[in-house]
């Protein structure tokens, strides 16, 4: 395994037995006294009127797609936001710094063009705004 | 000669209904009037005339004129009177017109009487079940005279549980309370809930009844009563036993000496200041700012403590007697008190601006809870609630009582209607409380604490008086009778008519805001709760241990 | 592996410990601030000796030990019990790429510890970090719906519902803020952000409207007041948590504690230069960069390193103890609308603009237009205030009915 990985995954494990270690323990240590009123669900001291599960509102699912929409493509800049860096730095020798000409040198071989790009993205949020005006237009928001 | 003004414009336009007027000074009127005309003569008050509502009062009056006797009561703020319409209704299946029609703040006060006096009120909108428990039968009713005060009717149901509306179509039921974190007494609003939005409610309050009204007339004696009238409420006490005794004084015509109004006036006041002090900490918390809840608990200690200094007591002052007061203020607590309210008004005028100038605090308050002048005549709310809505009612100056006509002090109002209107409103009048109590220490002269009474109190008469409480008016009618006791003491406390308004408050608002709506009318429910002789659960007076009621909350539902 | 254990004992007792003491530290400043005494009782067992209640930590997860662990009969028991587990291990395991200094030297008195120098990371090098974090936090969503969902109860299931759109909202502001930062350093290692702004300024500076929509993203995923809707016991109770108790209400209490821990750490990291402060601690990512690599000197810059770092952790996690007993709670609509009608239009204003001064930095390559982009990234900042107050009518919600009358008022 990567010595990326391992580390890691030593981590979630090591946290998965903390937690379990403390409910363990809180099981272990802690008294048990159950009623019948303790078994009821809370409702403000009233006995419980149907079942909790029912329809909620439309909103919550239109900020879950809103949401879908908007993160998803704030995905897709990522990568250019990490490679725009060194597209500049190989553009304008000027201005590099040593490390930076090392990953220069490296993407060299692919050929792009970083001011088409940066205009490729700019039309990318244009779009976005766009469909976030329409959104708003729409009541999305109006909570 | 207001009172004979108000008459004659009745008998106008009523004559032959009005069958016996009463006008024992030019501050009260009663008219006792024929029952087919109740409805026209409320609608003429309540419509043409711009009478305020004040509540519905139904005795048992059978054991001495063989009748029922109901009375709805009105007041006349600009003219400084108080009006009593009275009908006698036959013993026999007794009925009445409901006004609720032409008067909705009448709401609570006919369901009310229907449930413990069992007068039917013919025609009412929303005839259900208010004040007696789930289980109480059908058809018993606690406060006529001829069920004893220790009475345990013996056909009730332990498991009956309350029959609740079905709510509209498309919405999920909220339940709030009977115990919930933001209430501090038990009141249960079963909430329709639309999304985020609340559509409408039903109200179950009365939930912890100590039938004290019945008490009074059974047990008590005219002084005792003070002391339990202080004992309805939490934090108004003094407010009740000062309307109480005033009640009495008034039906007997007695007028306690100027120092003992003095003194009442400035312990009225400085229940005022802790209960808006503590009101402005709660609304804090209410929208979450703990800070300044626990700021202005802070300031109001001293309060607490110069009120123990006084009485002995930080609540529950035992203040007053029919006739006078039992504490004097001393030339030492005197220094004190006006100490402890040069540095309240320094601390709070830092306090006021802190809240006021928050623009979350108005973000949360602004358009909230809105209850404009029209709400408020419709449901007769009134206090703080009315006077943000622009209505300028202050018992104080309007039915003036104690020394309030002795001082100089601003009716503070407002014109939103909304619940910062109200934060607003109780801020500002803190100044004007803290003013009052220095006037009436300057103007305090030397003299006698108590009216040496020496007959019996005439009987059968009728006392009204209202006293501004920090929530609003509290109205309190008194008919003396027999056995050093009165017949019949009916309390309302400003919560009554104001809890009414809450329905129509937090309609299409969001379910966030019903806290701090509910909350603006600073909702004191053991005020409403004051009239059951029983137990809700247990059906008699007993005392449960710990480890019964451990054994009770197991076993149910089990 | 050995090393990845050591480093995972101390990262996991540190966080507990601090997330137990914040908890001490949250009530005394409260107390400072209401004027209260606060918990000052607690000091060692069976002594008279109290030493400012720095024994309640203590006693508080004692008491939570001996508490009963009780699940209601009416839950979905499984998702009952996995979520506490779920969002505390996703808490805890985000730590894993978050570095608390730069580097340790490799040896001790000579001895060699490790092959070269110890990142002070559990996973070093991971070239992904950002995207880890931003992953791990977004399981926080999951936790906090299963809470509310298993528990079957009208408060729990509202305020799950709220929480979890409440930490969806937020999360695409908090993007856009990550991205801008990601831009100007071009990279997602958290350790080469932090160099990046030791070599260039903190970003802070470079973005000062990218740091504000972050750190009020990184409130509000945090839940912290104003923003803390889902534990507002006012309207809903305990919200998702109502049906808790016990030990699984703990692993709660502590998630939510990490969060702001782990809030902390971004905005030190992402926008405040990490490690790097000016004049104390150099500023290239290698130790020896001026030029002196005695043993002893490299140990105590790499301490200064950690101790400026977790300093500028300590003073974020006071401050926002700080809000929090400052300003009162949003509602719910106002928060939503806070996310989607001002803090995304400025997390892309700030995108489009930092963009746009980065491209022409690149191309041109003056060293004085540096200058001028930090200068118009204040210009914006100060732009967007004055747009958002002004606008605040637009973002304002829903105009409010006037009362009327209605038929059902008479139902109370």
């Amino acid at each position: 395994m990567s010595s990326v990985l391992l580390p890691t995954l030593l981590l979630v494990i090591a946290a998965t037995l903390l937690t379990l270690g403390m409910l363990a323990a809180g099981m272990l240590f802690g008294p048990r006294r159950t009623s019948a009123v303790k078994e009821m669900p809370y409702e403000s001291g009233m006995d419980p009127i149907h079942d909790a599960r029912r329809r909620f509102d439309v909103r919550f699912h239109l900020v879950a797609i809103a949401f879908l929409v908007f993160d998803v493509e704030l995905l897709f800049l990522y990568p250019w936001a990490v490679a725009n860096r060194t597209w500049l730095a190989w553009l304008n020798q000027a201005n590099h710094t040593e490390h930076l000409t090392a990953m220069a040198e490296a993407t060299q071989a692919v050929h792009v063009n970083p001011t088409l790009v940066f205009a490729e993205i700019m039309v990318f949020i244009g779009i976005l705004a766009v469909g976030y005006a329409y959104a708003w237009r729409k009541g999305i928001f109006r909570w | 000669m207001i009172a004979r003004d108000k008459l004659n414009l009745l008998k106008d336009k009523f004559g032959p209904a009005i069958l016996r007027a009463d006008l024992p000074d030019d501050g009260r009127l009663f008219v006792s009037v024929e029952p087919s005309a109740i409805r026209d003569i409320c609608r003429y008050l309540f419509g043409d005339l711009d009478a305020r509502y004040i509540i519905s009062i139904g005795v048992d009056d059978r054991p001495f004129s063989g009748k029922f006797l109901v009375t709805h009561n009105f007041a006349f703020d600009a003219e400084k009177l108080l009006v009593c319409v009275m009908v006698h209704l036959p013993a026999e299946n007794p009925k009445l017109d409901s006004i609720t029609r032409d008067v909705p703040a009448a709401n609570w006060a006919e369901r009310e009487i229907r449930d413990m006096v069992g007068v039917e009120f013919e025609g009412h909108c929303y005839p259900k079940r208010l004040v007696l428990p789930d289980g109480w039968p059908d058809g018993v009713h606690p406060l006529r005279k001829d069920f004893a005060w220790n009475e345990v009717p013996k056909d009730f149901e332990e498991e009956r549980e309350f029959e609740f509306d079905e709510p509209p179509a498309g919405c999920t039921v909220v339940p709030f309370g009977p115990f919930h974190p933001t209430l501090d007494e038990p009141a249960h609003f079963r909430l329709y809930v639309e999304g985020e939005m609340v559509r409408g409610c039903e109200y179950r309050g009365f939930m912890v009844h100590r039938g004290i009204e019945k008490l009074a007339e059974s047990v008590l004696n005219y002084n005792d009563i003070p002391m339990m009238a202080e004992r309805i409420c939490g934090i108004c006490g003094c407010v009740h036993s000062v309307a109480y005794v005033q009640a009495v004084e008034n039906a007997a015509a007695i007028k306690p000496p100027p120092r003992a109004e003095y003194i009442r006036t400035i312990m009225l006041e400085i229940e005022r200041l802790h209960s808006h002090l503590l009101w402005v900490g709660l609304a804090c918390h209410i929208v979450g700012f703990d800070t300044l809840f626990m700021q202005s608990f802070r300031i109001r200690e001293p309060v607490m403590w110069i009120a123990e200094k006084i009485s002995g007591n930080r609540k529950t002052y035992g203040l007053c007697l029919i006739g006078g007061v039992r504490w004097d203020i001393t030339a030492e607590s005197r220094a004190e008190l006006r100490a402890v309210l040069d540095k309240l008004e320094a601390e709070w005028r830092p306090l006021v601006a802190a809240v006021l100038k928050d623009r979350n605090i108005q973000k949360r308050t602004r358009g909230i809870g809105i209850a404009d002048k029209t709400a408020c005549k419709r449901s007769g709310l009134i206090g703080p609630v009315a006077r943000a809505a622009g209505v300028d009612i202050d018992c104080r100056r309007d039915h003036p009582y104690a020394a309030y006509d002795r001082v100089r002090f601003d009716v503070i109002t407002s014109d939103g209607g909304d619940v910062w209107s109200r934060v607003v409103v109780r801020a500002k009048e803190v100044f004007e409380s803290i003013e009052i109590i220095r006037q009436c220490l300057d103007k305090m002269e030397p003299g006698p604490l108590q009216l040496g009474i020496e007959d019996e109190l005439p009987v059968g008469r009728l006392g009204l008086s209202s006293v501004e409480a920090p929530r609003g008016e509290s109205h309190h009618f008194v008919i003396t009778g027999e056995n050093n006791r009165p017949r019949r003491w009916r309390v309302r406390a400003p919560t009554y008519q104001n809890l009414q308004g809450v329905p129509a408050m937090i309609k299409d608002q969001q379910i966030a805001d019903m806290t701090i709506s509910l909350g603006s009318i600073d909702p004191c429910f053991s005020c409403t709760d004051r009239l059951e002789t029983i137990d809700l659960k247990s059906g008699a007076t007993k005392i449960w241990t710990e480890g019964e009621l451990l054994k009770l909350v197991r076993t149910k539902k089990a | 592996m050995l090393l990845a254990l050591i480093k995972i004992a101390i990262l996991l007792g540190g966080l507990m410990t601090a997330a137990a003491y914040f908890v001490l530290l949250e009530r005394r400043m409260a107390a400072w601030i209401q004027d209260r005494i606060g918990p000052n009782r607690v000091g060692i067992p069976l002594t008279n000796i109290r030493i400012f209640g720095l024994g309640q930590p203590l006693a508080d997860g004692l008491k939570f030990i001996l508490k009963e662990e009780f699940t209601p009969s009416h839950v979905d028991r499984a998702l009952f019990v996995a979520a506490p587990i779920v969002i505390l291990v996703a808490a805890l395991s985000l730590f894993a790429v978050i570095p608390v200094g730069s580097f340790l030297p490799s040896k001790v008195a000579g001895h060699p510890l490790s092959d070269g120098p110890i990142e002070m990371t559990v996973a070093p090098g991971v070239d992904a970090a950002l995207i880890y974090v931003f992953a791990l936090s977004s399981i926080a969503v999951y936790g906090v719906i299963l809470g509310g969902w298993a528990s079957n109860n009208k408060y729990s299931f509202l305020g799950g519902l709220r929480s979890s759109a409440q930490l969806v909202a937020y999360e695409v502001p908090m993007g856009l803020g990550i991205l801008g930062a990601v831009l100007a350093a071009g990279s997602l290692n958290l350790s080469e952000i932090i160099a990046a702004q030791a070599d260039r300024g903190w970003f802070a500076l470079l973005q000062p409207l990218g740091f504000v929509v972050f750190s009020v993203a990184a409130f509000a995923e945090a839940a912290r007041l104003p923003f803390d809707l889902p534990e507002c016991e006012q309207e809903l109770v305990g919200g998702y948590h109502t049906e808790y108790s016990g030990m699984k209400l703990l692993l709660f209490l502590v998630a939510e504690f990490l969060h702001m821990i782990t809030a902390a750490f971004l905005m030190v990291i992402l926008f405040l230069g990490g490690w790097h402060f000016p004049g104390l601690t150099g500023s290239s990512m290698a130790l020896d960069g001026w030029g002196h690599p005695g043993e002893l000197w490299l140990w105590g810059q790499a301490l200064v390193r950690a101790g400026v770092l977790l300093g500028k952790v300590f003073c974020i996690i006071v401050f926002f103890m700080l809000v929090r007993w400052t300003w009162p709670r949003f509602r719910y609509d106002q928060l939503m609308s806070l996310a989607w009608k001002v803090m995304l239009p400025l997390g892309l204003i700030n995108f489009v603009v930092s963009a746009c001064l980065e491209q022409l930095q690149g191309t041109l390559g003056y060293a004085w237009l540096r200058w001028v982009a930090i200068a118009l990234a204040w210009i914006v900042l100060f732009g967007a205030w004055i747009g958002v107050s002004l606008l605040g009518s637009v973002t304002e919600n829903r105009p409010r009915r006037p009362a009327q009358p209605l038929e059902s008022d008479l139902r109370a």
